[in-house]
């Protein structure tokens, strides 16, 4: 007896000793308030303050704080800002296309550890998110509102006229000849679709899906060469025909949807997150298509975006404890379906899909069910740090294009040079 | 030499106390070592000198932790190499980080030295009431440009927290060699093109302006008033405003022209417009203010001249064209090389209008500067662009002054 009990005491003076180092060492055991910088505008916020008030009763010792800085291009100059000053947030939610960089710049805080010690489920997401999310194979964000490109159509127009949705790059031509609508001066009275000019991810994949690469390994592109003129020379045959119009410049995304609302557009590219934006200020129904595919129809990526969430590395260990309780909550399943419910984002867990809510939200967006399904196509950002940049050249060079009539080849060749030049100075 | 003129010096020569030969040479002292350590410093924080390396990062290595733990600083650093002269990480950390302002300091304390030798203590209660302001001045105005000059010769990117590599003049051979050239010119032209008619509709404008308000009546000062106003108004509030008003299909300005049978265009989306669209918002702010300028050198204009020249028959026309005109040749002057500088550096309203889009067609010189640092995170092409861009500035306006100061008189 008095052997078993020296040995329990034994145990039991072990265990205390080994107890604390066991404990979860990022676990936050002290109030503490942090600030999470955020791109969300107004029509979010009742969105956002549900979050923040489910996770504050979840969790009394955390405090957020959240701040509304400006669109994600603003987030990116006061982040900048924040790093050299050393004035940080906790928690800063970042425009996809911008993580490789930080990352590159050791930026953002390498998540591993906090995954291991709370034993969470990251492949939760599915591989192509979590290295999307990852640098250098360190996990450096995780992804908190996914969406994708893609078009959006008059479901409703295109019932009563038989049109049916490009599926591939060479049944665009078809597409548009059908849903554009002249006056009878010869001016357009309906667009068959509007390309998003205002961002390259809009477009890139138009290219990608058929063999353009932007920039190849030895840093030169091909963005000058034959499919890539190909693309662009009927892309600006199209615009020349009436049939669509590059859309960019100030206000270009309020500009699409209100062309779309008012029925001046039958189609238009934008991001799957606005769905529910654009189902409830449209007198019609609005159907959901995917980004039309490679021409020999083997291949439909279409660009992944919408924001990542990170701890900013020089952020206080203390902050960075309450930032990670604070990040796996956004991201949990929950709120991960709460999200995609309440706007066009997608529900992005593996465990959402046994969620029982996940029925029921697909019964009230059967737009969404549709393009779920394609959904394994959506591809993750170019990683390289310059490719961003070059992305804006593209962009600005398919402007001058279509809407200043500049020549084909001589501005693509001009691009290349802009683009080589961009990747010797990385 | 004269004893005349020797005996005249040495009268003239202040007297230079013994206090204020001590303070000469502890400020000396005090001068010598501070800038030894802000130079230090600097070679090692800012430099990145390559010797100096080790020890820098074994600072930023220290900082970090403290700053992840929210500890201070500890432990201590060989000033040079291994255990060679030990100092506090925390001392070397403050000093890196104040590196300027220590050397600046240092040059200050040696200037005061001199000074005190040659001038007499009257005269350095003077110097003193300027010094903090030009302290300030170099520390803010001068330093900045001789750092941008630095940068240009990096390979500094505005993400990468690396030490910056200097690369000698390959970001000025990309900007007049390579791509950059097309880009630059363009956007030269873009900014000489606005700067015209800023300076158009502020000359114009505001004379126009002035000749219709220049009557002291009370509901002139009100209306005088109301145009001024926009001034006032802060630029990125007015400018989200402007795009509103600007929109092509909902946008007030398209409801008017359409009244009136015209189709406006969309104003910030196409690229032949966007220019304009920015110049309403331009026009609107700077004419009131010019406006101001002119009346008042208006209201300094002897009325005996138009009295005088009514009398050997002079009508309006022929009073305006030369009495009015000539005499307000300096404020002409003023406001055009005034508004000259500040349209070539326009930057707030391109950015909140445009971002200097649709495509390049507002991409004026700031607006690239800008979108070439915190948009391409480029920082060092963007600082030789800039200071490509300060050279030009600085010509232009010595030409403008030296062009101005033959052809305007000041004689009333």
């Amino acid at each position: 007896m008095k052997k078993m009990l020296s040995m329990l005491l034994a145990a039991i003076l072990v265990f205390s000793a080994v107890g604390p180092v066991l404990a979860n060492k990022f676990e936050v055991t002290e109030p503490i308030t942090i600030t999470w910088w955020h791109s969300h505008e107004g029509q979010w916020y009742p969105y956002l303050e549900h979050m923040v008030e489910q996770f504050q009763a979840a969790n009394p010792l955390i405090k957020v704080e959240p701040i509304f800085i400006g669109t994600y291009p603003e987030m990116n100059t006061r982040f900048i800002a924040a790093m050299a000053s050393g004035d940080v947030p906790a928690i800063i939610s970042v425009k996809t296309e911008y993580l490789p960089s930080y990352g590159a710049a050791n930026m953002c805080e390498i998540l591993d550890p906090y995954i291991a010690a709370d034993d969470f489920d990251v492949y939760d997401f599915g591989e192509g998110l979590v290295a999307a999310t990852s640098f250098e194979d360190d996990q450096i964000a995780l992804p908190y509102l996914i969406s994708t490109r893609l078009m959006y159509y008059n479901k409703t127009a295109a019932e009563a006229e038989g049109i049916v949705m490009p599926k591939t790059f060479d049944e665009m031509e078809a597409f548009l000849e059908k849903a554009t609508i002249f006056n009878s001066d010869g001016s357009t009275k309906r667009y068959g679709t509007i390309f998003a000019g205002w961002d390259h991810t809009y477009f890139e994949n138009l290219y990608k899906n058929n063999g353009v690469e932007v920039i190849r390994e030895d840093g030169t592109s091909d963005l000058n060469e034959e499919m890539s003129v190909y693309i662009t020379t009927k892309i600006k045959e199209w615009v020349d025909k009436g049939y669509t119009y590059f859309q960019h410049g100030t206000s270009s995304s309020s500009i699409l949807r209100s062309a779309f609302w008012d029925e001046r557009a039958f189609s238009v590219f934008h991001t799957s997150s606005l769905y529910d934006t654009y189902q409830t200020d449209a007198t019609f129904e609005v159907g959901m298509s995917w980004m039309p595919g490679s021409m020999d129809g083997t291949k439909f990526d279409a660009t992944l975006s919408g924001a990542y969430i990170l701890i900013p590395s020089i952020a206080p260990q203390k902050q960075k404890n309450a930032a990670w309780q604070f990040m796996k909550f956004m991201v949990s399943p929950e709120i991960n379906l709460y999200w995609a419910d309440q706007t066009g984002y997608f529900p992005t867990r593996q465990t959402v899909l046994a969620l029982p809510e996940y029925q029921e939200y697909l019964d009230r967006k059967p737009a969404m069910a549709e393009v779920l399904s394609m959904s394994g196509w959506m591809a993750d950002n170019d990683p390289r740090p310059y490719y961003s940049a070059c992305g804006k050249e593209w962009r600005m060079a398919l402007a001058k294009i279509f809407s200043e009539g500049a020549p084909v080849q001589e501005t693509l060749d001009r691009l290349v040079r802009d683009i080589e030049d961009i990747v010797e100075d990385f | 030499m004269s004893i005349e003129t020797r005996v005249k010096r040495a009268a003239n020569r202040p007297h230079i106390t013994k206090p204020a030969r001590i303070a000469s040479v502890v400020l000396f002292i005090f001068g010598i070592i501070l800038f030894v350590v802000g130079s230090y410093g600097y070679l090692a924080g800012d430099l990145n000198l390559e010797s100096l390396q080790p020890i820098a990062n074994e600072v930023y290595a220290a900082r970090k932790e403290a700053r992840a733990f929210e500890t201070p600083i500890t432990g201590t650093v060989g000033l040079f190499g291994e255990g060679r002269f030990p100092v506090p990480i925390a001392l070397l950390s403050i000093v890196m980080n104040n590196a300027i302002i220590i050397a600046l300091v240092g040059i200050t304390f040696l200037f005061n030295a001199v000074m005190f030798r040659i001038q007499s203590w009257e005269r350095m209660k003077d110097l003193f009431c300027v010094e903090p302001a030009l302290f300030f001045f170099l520390l803010f105005v001068y330093y900045p440009i001789v750092d941008l000059v630095r940068i240009s010769f990096t390979d500094m990117r505005m993400l990468v927290t690396d030490p910056q590599k200097f690369i000698g003049f390959k970001n000025y051979e990309w900007l007049f060699l390579r791509s950059g050239w097309e880009r630059f010119s363009e956007s030269l032209m873009i900014t000489f093109r606005y700067t015209f008619w800023e300076i158009f509709i502020t000359l114009v404008g505001g004379m126009l302006l002035a000749l219709l308000f220049n009557r002291m009546s009370k509901s002139f000062n009100a209306m005088r008033a109301v145009v001024f106003m926009p001034k006032y108004i802060a630029v990125s509030t007015s400018a989200v405003v402007f795009i509103w008003i600007l929109n092509g299909n909902y946008g007030i300005l398209n409801y008017i022209l359409s009244t009136f049978g015209i189709k406006g265009p969309n104003w910030l989306v196409e690229a032949k417009y966007a220019l304009t669209g920015i110049l309403f918002l331009t026009g609107w702010r700077v004419v009131g203010y010019a406006m101001m300028i002119y009346l008042s050198a208006m209201q300094g204009i002897p009325r005996d001249y138009y009295e005088a020249a009514a009398i050997d028959g002079a009508d309006a026309v022929h009073r305006f064209r030369y009495i009015t005109i000539p005499m307000l040749g300096p404020t002409t002057l003023f406001l055009f090389v005034t508004t000259f500088i500040a349209s070539m550096k326009v930057f707030q309203s391109v950015d909140v209008m445009t971002g200097g889009g649709p495509g390049t067609a507002t991409n004026v010189m700031v607006q690239w500067i800008y979108n070439l640092s915190f948009s391409d995170f480029r920082a060092a092409r963007s600082a030789a662009v800039s200071v490509v861009f300060f050279f030009i500035l600085l010509i232009a306006t010595a030409v403008t002054m030296r062009w101005s100061s033959k052809s305007v008189s000041y004689d009333s």
